[in-house]
C-alpha cells in the first residue's frame, strides 16, 4: 500500500545566502561611513615620508601611497565620501525622476508627449555622458558631481514612475477613491506615490552602485573633490601610474568598489525578483 | 471500458502541511461524464492537471494507482506525458481568448496538435496530407459557419462563443479518448453556453470520456452522468447526477443546491439551513411617485477614432426610482460597463444626459460633480482590484467615511462593518488575508459609507462561487431594505437579476431592447433576443 511519489519536490528559489552577503556588505558599508574611526587605523591624511611605497603588511593592511598615506585608511574614509556622493546623486535621481513621471501621468496628452519625448533623447545617452555634460556646466567638486550624476539618472527614473503611475490611475482602487469624491491631489498622495514608490526603491539599489561607478569615474578625470580628500575614485586616478611600481594604491580602492557596487547590484535584483512574486 | 483509473490522489505545494488535493479516488469510463463540482480552491483544476502530468514545480504528487487509458502514468517521463497530451487526453479551458494564441490564426491552432501526433507516431515529416479538411472537419463538427474562411482568422476577430468552440476543435483534434473541460462556459452568455454544452454532450455520445469541472451545479447536471462534490481538497460526496441533486446528502453539497438562485424554495419554511429566501430579496416597495435619482436620457457613446469606431451605446434611456433595483442584463460586450461608467459621472457621453436628483450630473464639471459624489456608488465585479494592496479593512472603510475625528470616524467604520456581517477583529486584516465572500462585504461597506442614494453594481458577485454569491445578493437585498437606497445592478446572469430587480431591462450590442417589470419581462419577454436569451437559460433540475 505504498504511494509512489512521482513528480519530484523542487528546492527552494536559490539566491538566499546570496542576499544575505550583499546586505551584510552593504551593512558594513554603512557602519564604515557612519563611524570611519572605528575602522581606520591611521590617520587617512598624514603623510609620512620615511614610509612611502610600504607594500602590504600588519602595520599599513593596504600598503600605504607615494606620500606615505596608509592605503587602508584611506578605503575607509573614501567610503563616507564615494557613498555620499552615490547616495545623494540617487536621491535627486529618484525624486526627480517621480516628479516628471507624475507629471507626466497625470498631466495630458500634450505634457505627456513633450516630457516623454525629452526623456527619450535623454536616455539615448550613457549616464557618464550625460554626467560629464552638467559637469562641464556646473563644475566639479563633491556636491556637484552628487547633482550631475542625479541628474543623468531623472530620466531613466522618470519613464519608471510614469508606466508605473499611469496603471496605479487607471487601477479599479483610485476609481474607487474618484467614486468616493476624493481629490486628485489627495489620491495621487494617498494611492499612487506609495504604490509606485516600490518598484521605484528597487530600481534605486541597483542604480546605487551605477552612481558609485560613475561617481569613481568622474573622480577618475579630475572632476570630483579637490586633493587630499580620500575618495575611491580620486585614489585610483592617483594609483594607476603607480601600478608597476606599488599595485596596492589603486588595486585596493578598485576592489572595494567592485565589492560594493557587486553588493548593491545583488540586493537590488533580489528585492527586483521578490517583488514580481 | 475504464478511461481514467485514480486512487488516492494526493498533491502538495512544497513546504505546505496540508494537501492541495487529499486522496481522491475516481474512474471514468468511455462514454461518460464525471464532473467535480466545488467552489474555487478546493482542488477541481489540480485534480484535472494530474492527468495531464501538469501539476508545475514545487509539488508532491502521490497515488496509489493512476491510470490513463491503459497506461500507467505514475512513472512516466516528460516525454512519454507529451505523447499521452492531445492525444489520449485534451483539455478545454476556461477563457480561449487567453487559451489561444492571439498571433497564430485558428486553422493553424487547431492543425497543430495533428502535425505534432503525426510526427510521433511516425508518420511522414513535414504536413501530413488532409491536415487542411481534417481542420474544416473539425470547424464544422463543432459548429463553427463558414469554416473554410474562418480557419484564417486570429482569435481576436472571433466572438466568444466561436473561440471556444475553437478552442473544443483543437482540443478534438488528435481524436483524445478523454476531454477535460476546465469550467468551459463560465466566460460565455447562457446562449452560447447552451451551444457549446450540446457540443460536449456531442463528444460523450461518441464515446469520448468527460471529465467536466464546475463551480455551476446548473450546467453539471445538464451533462454529467456523476457528480464529485470536491472541498478542501477532498471529494466529500459522489453519486449519479440527478439524484445528488434533488436529495443532496453532504451539509456541503446541500449550500451548493440550495444555493442555485432558481431553485431556492420560496417558502422559507420549506428552506433547510434557515438562509434568507428569494421571496423575501425585493423586500422594498420603491416610490414610483418620487424624483427618479438617476435619469439617463438618449446616451449614446462611441469609442475608438475616426476610421475604426466601435459604438458601445446607442441612444439609451433609463430611470432609477428610490428605493428601487433596476437590473441590467446583457453578454459582455453589450455596453453595460459603458453605461455604469457614464452614470458614474467617469466617462463623459458623446450624446444624452444623466441626470441626479433631477440635476444635471454627466453635463457639469469634475469639479462641480465631486461634493455630490457620495450619493452615487460603485461596486466592483472584483473587490480585490479595487483595494490598495497596502491598506488595511479600515483604511479601505474609512476612506469613504465622512465623519471627522478619531473616535466618531473608528465608530462609524464599525458600523458600517457590522451592517455587512462582519466584526470588529477585520479592522486590521488585509484584503489578501480574506475570502471573496469577506472581500465584497468589505468592498460594499466601503460604497455604503457616504450614505449613497444610489449604489451601481457592476457584476458584483459573477467572481464568486454560487454558495457566496446567494449571501451577497441577501446582504444587498436587506441594506436596500434598511437604507432605501436604489440599485442599478448590472449581470450577465438572469437568475441573479430576476432575485434581486424590481425592473429589467436587457441589452444588446448598446441597445435596450427591452425594460419591464421583472416578473413580465420573465413571463412574457417580447423582443426576440430576450426570448432567445429566456429560452436558453438553464434551469438546474434535470
Amino acid at each position: 500500500m505504498t504511494a509512489t511519489t512521482f513528480t519530484a519536490r523542487r528546492a527552494p528559489a536559490a539566491g538566499r545566502p546570496v542576499f544575505a552577503a550583499g546586505l551584510a556588505v552593504l551593512a558594513l558599508a554603512l557602519l564604515v561611513v557612519l563611524f570611519p574611526a572605528l575602522f581606520a587605523t591611521h590617520d587617512p591624511d598624514a603623510t609620512d615620508f620615511a614610509r612611502t611605497f610600504q607594500p602590504p603588511g600588519a602595520d599599513h593592511f593596504f600598503g600605504t601611497d607615494q606620500l606615505g598615506r596608509d592605503v587602508f585608511s584611506r578605503v575607509v574614509y573614501g567610503a563616507r565620501v564615494s557613498l555620499t556622493i552615490a547616495l545623494g546623486a540617487t536621491a535627486i535621481g529618484v525624486l526627480g525622476g517621480m516628479l516628471l513621471g507624475l507629471l507626466s501621468a497625470v498631466g495630458g496628452r500634450i505634457v505627456d508627449g513633450v516630457l516623454m519625448r525629452c526623456v527619450d533623447v535623454l536616455l539615448a545617452f550613457p549616464e557618464l555622458i550625460l554626467a560629464l555634460l552638467v559637469v562641464a556646466v556646473i563644475g566639479g567638486g563633491a556636491v556637484n558631481i552628487a547633482v550631475a550624476i542625479g541628474t543623468a539618472a531623472i530620466p531613466a527614473y522618470a519613464r519608471v514612475v510614469r508606466g508605473q503611475a499611469g496603471t496605479v490611475i487607471l487601477s479599479e482602487y483610485v476609481e474607487a477613491a474618484r467614486v468616493l469624491g476624493v481629490r486628485r491631489s489627495v489620491y495621487l498622495a494617498r494611492h499612487v506615490v506609495p504604490n509606485v514608490a516600490g518598484p521605484v526603491v528597487v530600481l534605486a539599489s541597483i542604480g546605487g552602485g551605477t552612481a558609485i561607478v560613475t561617481a569613481a569615474g568622474l573622480s577618475l578625470l579630475g572632476l570630483g573633490p579637490p586633493q587630499p580628500t580620500a575618495e575611491w575614485g580620486a585614489m585610483l586616478a592617483e594609483g594607476k601610474d603607480l601600478l608597476g611600481t606599488a599595485w596596492w594604491i589603486a588595486v585596493f580602492p578598485g576592489m572595494t568598489v567592485a565589492l560594493v557596487v557587486v553588493a548593491f547590484t545583488l540586493v537590488g535584483r533580489n528585492l527586483q525578483v521578490r517583488s514580481l512574486r | 471500458m475504464t478511461l481514467v483509473q485514480v486512487e488516492n490522489l494526493t498533491l502538495r505545494f512544497a513546504g505546505r502541511a496540508k494537501p492541495a488535493v487529499d486522496g481522491v479516488s475516481f474512474e471514468i469510463q468511455a462514454g461518460e461524464c464525471l464532473a467535480l463540482v466545488g467552489e474555487s480552491g478546493a482542488g477541481k483544476s489540480l485534480t484535472a492537471r494530474a492527468l495531464f502530468g501538469l501539476t508545475g514545480r514545487n509539488t508532491e504528487v502521490s497515488a496509489r494507482a493512476l491510470r490513463i487509458d491503459g497506461h500507467d502514468v505514475t512513472a512516466f517521463t516528460e516525454r512519454q506525458w507529451q505523447a499521452l497530451r492531445g492525444a489520449t487526453v485534451g483539455m478545454v479551458l476556461q477563457d480561449a481568448m487567453v487559451s489561444l494564441d492571439p498571433l497564430r490564426r485558428i486553422g493553424d491552432e487547431i492543425a497543430e496538435p495533428i502535425h505534432i501526433h503525426a510526427r510521433r507516431r511516425g508518420l511522414a515529416r513535414g504536413a501530413p496530407a488532409g491536415v487542411a479538411e481534417r481542420v474544416i472537419e473539425l470547424l464544422r463538427q463543432v459548429g463553427v459557419p463558414d469554416p473554410e474562411a474562418r480557419r484564417g482568422s486570429y482569435p481576436h476577430e472571433l466572438s466568444g462563443g466561436l473561440r471556444q468552440r475553437a478552442l473544443i476543435a483543437s482540443a478534438l483534434a488528435a481524436d483524445p479518448a478523454l476531454i477535460v473541460a476546465d469550467e468551459p462556459t463560465t466566460a460565455l452568455d447562457v446562449i452560447v453556453q447552451e451551444q457549446i454544452l450540446r457540443l460536449l454532450g456531442d463528444a460523450k455520445a461518441a464515446g469520448r470520456g468527460l471529465l467536466l469541472i464546475s463551480h455551476d451545479l446548473g450546467v453539471v447536471s445538464r451533462l454529467a452522468d456523476r457528480v464529485a462534490v470536491m472541498k478542501d481538497g477532498a471529494i466529500v460526496e459522489t453519486g449519479p447526477a440527478a439524484a445528488l441533486v434533488s436529495a443532496p446528502t453532504h451539509p456541503y453539497t446541500r449550500t451548493l443546491v440550495d444555493a442555485l438562485p432558481d431553485r431556492r424554495p420560496a417558502d422559507p419554511a420549506a428552506r433547510p439551513n434557515g438562509t434568507a429566501g428569494p421571496a423575501a430579496d425585493v423586500k422594498t416597495v420603491p416610490r414610483p411617485d418620487g424624483t427618479p435619482v438617476l435619469t439617463v436620457t438618449g446616451v449614446g457613446k462611441t469609442y475608438g477614432t475616426a476610421g475604426r469606431q466601435r459604438r458601445a451605446l446607442h441612444n439609451v434611456s433609463l430611470t432609477v426610482r428610490p428605493g428601487e433595483t433596476l437590473g441590467i442584463v446583457g453578454e459582455s460586450g453589450s455596453g453595460k460597463s459603458t453605461l455604469a461608467r457614464i452614470a458614474l459621472g467617469l466617462l463623459p457621453p458623446d450624446e444624452g444626459d444623466v441626470l441626479l436628483h433631477g440635476k444635471p450630473w454627466s453635463s457639469i464639471p469634475e469639479r462641480l460633480r465631486r461634493s455630490r459624489r457620495a450619493t452615487i456608488q460603485l461596486i466592483h465585479q472584483n473587490p480585490t482590484a479595487a483595494f490598495d494592496p497596502r491598506f488595511t479593512v479600515a483604511d479601505i472603510v474609512g476612506e469613504g467615511v465622512t465623519e471627522r475625528g478619531r473616535t466618531a470616524r473608528r465608530a462609524r467604520i464599525t458600523e458600517l462593518l457590522r451592517q455587512v456581517g462582519l466584526d470588529e477583529d477585520f479592522l486590521t486584516r488585509r484584503p489578501h488575508h480574506m475570502s471573496g465572500g469577506q472581500r465584497q462585504r468589505v468592498a460594499i461597506a466601503r460604497a455604503l459609507a457616504p450614505r449613497p442614494a444610489l449604489l451601481i453594481c457592476d457584476e458584483p458577485v459573477s467572481a464568486l462561487d454560487v454558495s457566496i454569491q446567494a449571501q451577497i445578493l441577501d446582504l444587498l437585498a436587506d441594506l436596500q431594505h434598511e437604507t432605501g437606497v436604489a440599485m442599478l445592478f448590472i449581470t450577465h446572469s438572469l437568475s441573479v437579476v430576476r432575485r434581486i430587480s424590481h425592473r429589467v431591462a436587457i441589452m444588446k450590442d448598446g441597445h435596450i431592447l427591452e425594460e419591464g417589470p421583472t416578473a413580465a419581462v420573465f413571463a412574457a419577454p417580447r423582443h426576440p433576443y430576450a426570448r432567445q436569451l429566456l429560452a436558453a437559460s438553464l434551469l438546474p433540475v434535470p
